[in-house]
């Protein structure tokens, strides 16, 4: 794995707490997560079960970012030239 | 854009007839200049596409997302824009299908598989390894053998040290993946609770290893908003 990946597990151990959301739950919630963050309200206070559930599980940030880029490229479509 | 609003949009794609076949195609548009923008992005490694083709998978993509859009209705919470969500499905649709692709170019033998943990867990560590962080992986490595139930084990070394997708894991336990998370967090509470027991901190494991933070361009601060409870 590459460095930064591992030591993504590294934190991932030390940050396990109590009971997580799971991924269902996290994906339900997502749309809003992310349309609060492209608000730039503060989506990870607001959501922090959301924000925490991203930060344990990669494949599940990496949607989100992926999201991210999709919801960004449809507003820059959308602005006028 | 699409200028239709929430309503709109779920009682044109339930109600049938033209105005549902107006609506699927709409999305079916929007979904499919979405995913093909993903994937012609940087980033998107060229590799995980050309065996089949970035138009075929960008076609294949958009079909299976809107199918998945079309039997997940009642799950729509109506609490963002209807698009949000169903990118939401899209992206996931399209990363599922990219990290099938990895995985199946990895090659890992059915008999290595959550088995084998790794001599180093870092590729191309350097010819400055040091001795401290050569005890430091066999103490983690030897927590993760002794420390987690062999499914437990199983799972994290097919999922981390393998890179096996999620999905794929679970599919191969037999299980779904909520449980397979369930599964690898309570993992990583065992492993946090064996390494606090023997007094290393989140601190002292990260900088022995001296790993770079993941970058989060979208927290503005720069900020991990938790807490490592360390």
């Amino acid at each position: 794995m590459k460095r930064k990946d591992f030591g993504r597990l590294i934190d991932t151990i030390f940050a396990a707490a109590g009971e997580e959301m799971s991924c269902s739950d996290y994906f339900e919630q997502l749309p809003r997560y992310a349309e609060l963050e492209a608000a730039r309200e503060d989506a990870a206070t607001r959501l922090p079960e959301v924000r925490h559930h991203m930060h344990q599980c990669p494949e599940c940030e990496e949607v989100y970012l992926g999201l991210l880029e999709m919801m960004r490229a449809e507003k820059k479509s959308d602005d006028p030239k | 854009m699409t200028t239709r609003s929430n309503i709109e949009w779920l009682s044109a794609l339930r109600e049938g007839g033209q105005s549902q076949e107006r609506a699927v195609k709409e999305l079916r548009q929007i979904l499919r200049r979405a995913i093909s923008a993903f994937l012609s992005r940087k980033g998107v490694s060229n590799a995980q596409v050309r065996d089949l083709g970035r138009e075929d998978l960008t076609e294949d993509c958009t079909q299976e997302s809107v199918l998945l859009i079309q039997s997940k209705m009642d799950q729509f919470r109506g609490d963002s824009q209807f698009t949000t969500w169903a990118y939401s499905i899209a992206i996931r649709v399209t990363l599922n299908e990219l990290r099938r692709r990895r995985w199946q170019a990895a090659a890992i033998t059915e008999a290595r598989l959550g088995d084998a943990m790794p001599y180093w867990p870092i590729d191309n560590p350097g010819p400055d390894r040091s001795l401290e962080q050569q005890q430091a992986w066999s103490m983690l490595s030897g927590l993760i053998e002794t420390s987690l139930t062999p499914l437990q084990r199983k799972a994290l070394i097919a999922h981390a040290f393998q890179d096996m997708p999620l999905d794929l894991v679970a599919e191969w336990l037999g299980t779904n993946r909520n449980s397979l998370y369930k599964l690898i967090h309570d993992a990583r509470k065992r492993l946090k609770a064996a390494l606090l027991a023997k007094g290393v901190t989140h601190r002292e494991l990260i900088a022995i290893f001296d790993t770079p933070r993941p970058e989060r361009p979208y927290l503005e601060d720069g900020k991990n908003h938790l807490s490592h409870g360390v």
